[in-house]
Parts: structure tokens; C-alpha cells; sequence
């Protein structure tokens, strides 16, 4: 009976400081995304490609999203280089429509595309329309390492899974959050149990009350290629963004 | 030429007075052509449709093209002007503009100008209202495009048919009415009044307008679309345009993108050959519809593969009618030469369409493959497009058309071209 209590007794600790752990590693990822957050968000953004070293045409995307009725809207206008201008990705929850400037149609892929790059980039079109409301609205998230670093600076080491019933995320993510200000610093992608990119964060500067990277670099591991984004502007519930803009009639008046 | 040209300075210098945002774009390309034959012979061009090569085809053939593109926008308005200067194969031009076949001797006349003509069109001349946040009023020549198909588009009773060969191909828009209403993010209406008048015409009585209607539902997943077409004829066959109805839907299923359209239309929007003299359009109800799949692998690849059933087409009978009947004329009329339409000739067709974009040498690689199996029709389109930067791609194309059995009369039999190589650069800015 009293060996039943002790046991009782340190398990009910036991559980307790897992669950501070947990906490604390979802308490971490909600601030680290607190900045992404937003019920209407404006920017602009330089996107350079770099394969084999060598830097492609850069281009200059425009993009609008929106949580609404506890869904994510996005979309991305491309107004560089030239060839491109015009072309727009509008994102409805799991539907994704694509509007192609040269020829003015509009069609809607099927979820099979979403994973695949958009505009040639080493984003996919799920990570162009991540989610407004932040990592943690997808993954479950477990702490790995309280004390890791990365390029010198202390942080946390936090690794994703999907939810159930997530669609369009990862197998794995690993996350390396600053401890000094919840700052995201690097994110490894994992598919089949092997990391085949990378996301690194840098150039952090206070928008709108927030600290928001304006540039972030995602790398392939399983090719010879990079893409830089550099964003000019940034802009948070703002006015720009409108209820019309996320609607696939929108994207017949895109030029 | 001067009219257009005086228009479009009149629109820039105004539109930055009265849209806050003012966009010049516009493409240039020049395309050379060129039809190897493997009989070089003095006939090598003769086919029933162009029987002493009396359309004037040669070995070689060096097009430009151009389109500006201005648009202005502010937060209630926009307005488009898109304005193309491109050479027009006579009978194309026709086609193009919904002929008036009553008008057959005068744009008989017109051939003596050569096959091939420069026109400047506008494929854009709209200008937007936007009424609060749910209501769109657009009058002008704008965009009708519909549907879900990838070669073809039953539900598209508006348009001219889309070339099956080049479904991406920039359409000439519609000079129309439109009033778009978005119920939440999940209903869209759209109706149109359509103003389009017949060749050679200047204006449309009461009773030529024509009329649409469009309704869309966006579900997770899933799309649909049911449409209508008025038109009304005061006697049958006047013009290339029936009243139709139609339905749409595309579903995502497991990753792949599986779509459907059927239409019904009241009549035939194309001319049957009735016996060796004589032709007419059809008056009973018609079906066509498409049935397709589409997938995008994880390697970048994209697959599309459809079924398209043309109630439109010709049966073998039919094909061997429209034989005898050329033969009979010898040099066909344009009457004759709009009935053949590659991509809609026969009644069955299959499309295979692989699209891979390899990024690491800025390079796309499409290929399409259009099998006809009532028709044994076979044709074959691969083409390889570089990006050689931001504003150039050169493209390397051919056409293939493959008669599979004899005796079919085939649109592959019927075409004074069986080969085309393509070379074509276009700059964007």
C-alpha cells in the first residue's frame, strides 16, 4: 500500500514535469510565431534562385494573406521578371488555383501539385500558403534540446510532427528557436527520414510590433540550388488585403 | 491602323490621369515555320482543302507577332486594352469573327488580297466597376473563358473553339455585359449580355443578343459550374452560335484532379455536308462532353489524360460526304473550309498531355498526343521550351499529323500539312 503510494507519488511528478517540458516547447513555438500571425498580411518580396551557385532572373512577388472563417487564404502575385508578371497563385485552404499570365487562363490544380515547386523556387506551393495561424496550428511539437546552438547563439531544438488530419505538411520539421528572443533561426524539412532542406532566418527587424525576418533562405539538400528572399515591405493587418482579392474572378484582373 | 495607334497614346496619356496605377506589358515574337515533305514534288501541298496549292502554301514561313497590353486600376475600377498585330490566315480571320455566311461572295472577293493578311485586333478593350466587395460590373471586350478541360471545353458556348493543339493560346475576348456576384467565398454568378454582330455588320437588332449565364460552387475539394447560353436565330443556322446548357465539375481525389463537362446544345454550330452540293447545320439536340484526369508527380512531371465525345463531329459517312463534296467544287469555298476543324473533326477523340519542367537548365518539355480511334486521326505536338531569362524563351516545336488507317477521310488526310517544325522567340516586358 505504501509501495503503491510512493509509486503513485513519482509518477504523478513524473508526468507533471513532462508536461511542463511540453508546454514550455509549445509555449516556445507560440511566440516564435507569433510574428507570422495575422489575420491580414501585405508584403513584397525579391525571390533569387541560385542553382549551381549561379543566380537566376530575380523575382518580385507580391503576396496578400487572410485567416477567415478559420481558414487560410493566399495569394501570390508575381510582378518579375518580365516573363512572369502577371502570373498568381491563389490558395483557398487545400485548394490551389494558378492563373498564367501569358495566356490570362486560370486553372485549379489538383492537392498532387501542391507539393511541388512554385515558380521554380525551393518553395513548394504549400510553403508559399503556410498557414497565417502559425507551425503550431499543424504539428505537434516536442522539445529536443534546451540548450543547442546555432551559429553561435543559444537555443531551443524543437522538433514537428503533423497533426492528425493536417494536410500539406512535412513528415518532420526541426526547428532551431533563439532562447534571448524567440526568434525563428533555422527550420530542416524531413521526407522519408532524410532532410532535404533547410530554412534559415536572418535580418530580423520590428514591424508593426513584431520582429519579423526579412530575409530567409531555404536550401535543397537533394539538389544543387537555393532560394533568397529578401522582403522590402511588410505590413500587418493591413488595408491592403481585401475579402475580393481571394476569390478566383480576382484573377482574371491580375496584370 | 492610325485610329488604334492614336487610341492607345489617348488611353496612356489619360489613364495615369485617371487610374492611380498604369501598366504597359506586352509580348514580341517572331516564329519561323517550316513543312518538311518527303516527296519533294511540285504537288507536295495539294489535299482536297487545298487542291493546286490555291492557298498558297510555301516550304517556309517567318511570322511576327505583337501584343501591348495596358491596364490602369484603382480601387473601384480597372480597365484592360490588349492590342495584337499578327498575321491572319484569311480563313482564320473569318472563323475568328463568327462569319456571316450569307456574306460568302464578298469575303470571297477578299482572298484575292493574298492568304495571309496583318491585322491589328483587340483581344481586350474593358473597363470594371467594382460595387462594394461581392459585385463586379464589366462591360467591353473582356474574357468569357470557362471550364475545366484541358483540350477542350464543352461548357464554352461563348467563345470561338479553342485549338486543341495550343489550348493555352490567347482567345480573342467577347464583347459583353457582364455582371459577376459572389455569394460568400463559395457561390459565383455571372451573367452576360453579349453584343456581337455579324460579319460585316455594324450593329445587332434586339433579337441577335445573346445571353449567359454562369453559376459556380467552390466546395473544399471540389468545384462545379452549370451554365446557359441563349441565342436566338430567326431562321436556323444564321450564325455560328446555338442556346446551350451545360455542367461542369472537377474533383480532388487522392491528389489527382479528376474533371467532367457534358453540354446540350440546339443544334450544330457547324455545317454538315447533306450530299455533294449541298450542306447545312443540325437541328436536333446535340451532347459533347469531356472526361479527364490530371496528376502532377513528385518529380515535377505532370500528367493529363481526356476523353472528349464531339456531338459535332463528323461519322465516316459524313467525312467521305465532305470528300466528295470538295472534290466536286474543286476550289473550296470558305463555307467548305470552315468545316474542317482539326480537333473537333471527328467524333471521338483522346488526348495524352506530359508537361515536365526541368529548373536546373531552365527548360520546360511538353508533350501532347491527340489520337482520334473513330477517326484513326493521329497527331503529335512535343515541344521544348528555354528560358534563357527573364524576358526571352525560344521554343522548339513540331506537329505531327499521322493518318492510322486508309479509308478514313481523317482530318490528318484531309490537311495539306502533315509536318510543321517550329522555331519561335518571344520577349516579354
Amino acid at each position: 500500500m505504501k509501495r503503491s503510494r510512493i509509486l503513485t507519488a513519482l509518477l504523478i511528478v513524473i508526468g507533471s514535469a513532462q508536461m511542463v517540458q511540453a508546454e514550455d516547447a509549445l509555449d516556445i513555438v507560440r511566440k516564435a510565431d507569433a510574428p507570422f500571425i495575422g489575420s491580414k498580411i501585405y508584403s513584397i518580396s525579391e525571390m533569387t534562385v541560385y542553382r549551381s551557385g549561379k543566380a537566376r532572373p530575380t523575382m518580385e512577388v507580391e503576396s496578400f494573406t487572410m485567416d477567415k472563417n478559420d481558414k487560410d487564404h493566399s495569394l501570390t502575385i508575381y510582378k518579375k521578371p518580365a516573363r512572369m508578371k502577371g502570373t498568381a497563385y491563389l490558395m483557398i485552404g487545400d485548394d490551389l488555383w494558378v492563373k498564367f499570365a501569358s495566356t490570362g487562363r486560370t486553372r485549379k490544380l489538383s492537392s498532387s501539385a501542391k507539393k511541388n515547386s512554385a515558380g521554380g523556387t525551393d518553395f513548394s506551393y504549400n510553403d508559399m500558403g503556410e498557414s497565417s495561424k502559425g507551425m503550431s496550428a499543424k504539428y505537434n511539437v516536442t522539445m529536443e534540446n534546451r540548450n543547442a546552438r546555432f551559429d553561435g547563439e543559444k537555443c531551443y531544438e524543437i522538433s514537428f510532427s503533423p497533426k492528425p488530419g493536417s494536410e500539406g505538411t512535412y513528415e518532420k520539421l526541426v526547428a532551431y528557436i533563439s532562447k534571448e528572443n524567440y526568434h525563428y533561426l533555422k527550420i530542416d524539412y524531413f521526407e522519408a527520414g532524410a532532410n532535404i532542406k533547410t530554412l534559415t532566418f536572418s535580418d530580423y527587424r520590428t514591424v508593426g510590433g513584431r520582429d519579423y525576418p526579412f530575409q530567409y533562405v531555404m536550401e535543397s539538400h537533394t539538389k544543387p540550388s537555393k532560394t533568397e528572399v529578401v522582403t522590402s515591405k511588410v505590413e500587418f493587418n493591413s488595408l491592403k488585403v481585401q475579402e475580393r482579392y481571394f476569390n478566383t474572378s480576382y484573377l482574371e484582373k491580375i496584370k | 491602323m492610325k485610329w488604334y495607334l492614336t487610341a492607345l497614346f489617348m488611353l496612356v496619356c489619360f489613364g495615369r490621369a485617371l487610374f492611380s496605377e498604369l501598366l504597359l506589358s506586352g509580348e514580341a515574337g517572331i516564329n519561323l515555320c517550316a513543312f518538311p515533305v518527303f516527296e519533294y514534288t511540285v504537288d507536295r501541298f495539294d489535299s482536297p482543302l487545298n487542291p493546286g496549292n490555291c492557298q498558297d502554301l510555301h516550304d517556309i514561313t517567318l511570322d511576327t507577332d505583337f501584343i501591348v497590353k495596358l491596364a490602369g486600376e484603382d480601387e473601384k475600377a480597372d480597365f484592360n486594352f490588349w492590342l495584337a498585330v499578327k498575321p491572319y490566315n484569311l480563313a482564320q480571320a473569318l472563323f475568328a469573327a463568327a462569319p456571316n455566311y450569307e456574306e460568302a461572295a464578298l469575303v470571297e472577293s477578299l482572298t484575292w488580297l493574298g492568304p495571309k493578311i496583318n491585322d491589328i485586333d483587340v483581344l481586350r478593350a474593358s473597363i470594371a466597376w467594382y460595387i462594394g466587395d461581392f459585385l463586379i460590373l464589366r462591360v467591353g471586350r473582356q474574357s468569357m473563358l470557362t471550364g475545366y478541360g484541358y483540350g477542350w471545353n464543352p461548357i464554352d458556348f461563348t467563345n470561338p473553339l479553342k485549338d486543341p493543339f495550343d489550348p493555352d493560346q490567347e482567345l480573342k475576348g467577347v464583347d459583353a455585359l457582364t455582371i459577376r456576384y459572389y455569394l460568400g467565398n463559395i457561390f459565383t454568378v455571372k451573367l452576360a449580355g453579349i453584343y456581337r454582330p455579324a460579319l460585316f455588320e455594324s450593329g445587332v437588332d434586339y433579337s441577335d443578343l445573346q445571353a449567359s449565364l454562369e453559376l459556380t460552387g467552390s466546395f473544399p475539394s471540389i468545384e462545379a459550374k452549370l451554365c446557359g447560353f441563349y441565342d436566338y436565330d430567326e431562321s436556323e443556322g444564321q450564325d455560328a452560335y446555338v442556346p446551350g446548357l451545360g455542367a461542369g465539375l472537377k474533383i480532388d481525389l487522392a491528389g489527382a484532379g479528376v474533371y467532367g463537362e457534358s453540354a446540350l446544345l440546339w443544334g450544330s454550330r457547324s455545317n454538315f455536308p447533306d450530299s455533294q452540293t449541298a450542306y447545312s447545320r443540325k437541328a436536333n439536340l446535340l451532347f459533347s462532353g469531356i472526361l479527364g484526369l490530371e496528376y502532377t508527380f513528385e518529380s515535377e512531371l505532370s500528367v493529363t489524360l481526356e476523353y472528349f465525345y464531339n456531338g459535332e463531329g463528323y461519322d465516316l459517312d459524313d467525312r467521305r460526304l465532305y470528300r466528295d463534296s470538295l472534290e466536286l467544287v474543286g476550289l473550296p469555298t470558305t463555307d467548305y473550309l470552315l468545316m474542317y476543324r482539326s480537333g473537333y473533326f471527328a467524333k471521338h477523340y483522346l488526348l495524352l498531355n506530359i508537361f515536365l519542367p526541368l529548373y536546373s537548365i531552365n527548360t520546360d518539355i511538353n508533350l501532347s498526343c491527340l489520337y482520334s480511334p473513330d477517326s484513326w486521326a493521329f497527331n503529335i505536338v512535343p515541344r521544348i521550351t528555354f528560358n534563357v531569362s527573364g524576358s526571352l524563351s525560344v521554343d522548339l516545336g513540331y506537329i505531327g499529323l499521322f493518318s492510322l488507317e486508309d479509308g478514313q477521310f481523317n482530318e490528318a488526310w484531309f490537311s495539306p500539312v502533315k509536318h510543321v517544325l517550329q522555331l519561335e522567340a518571344r520577349y516579354s516586358f
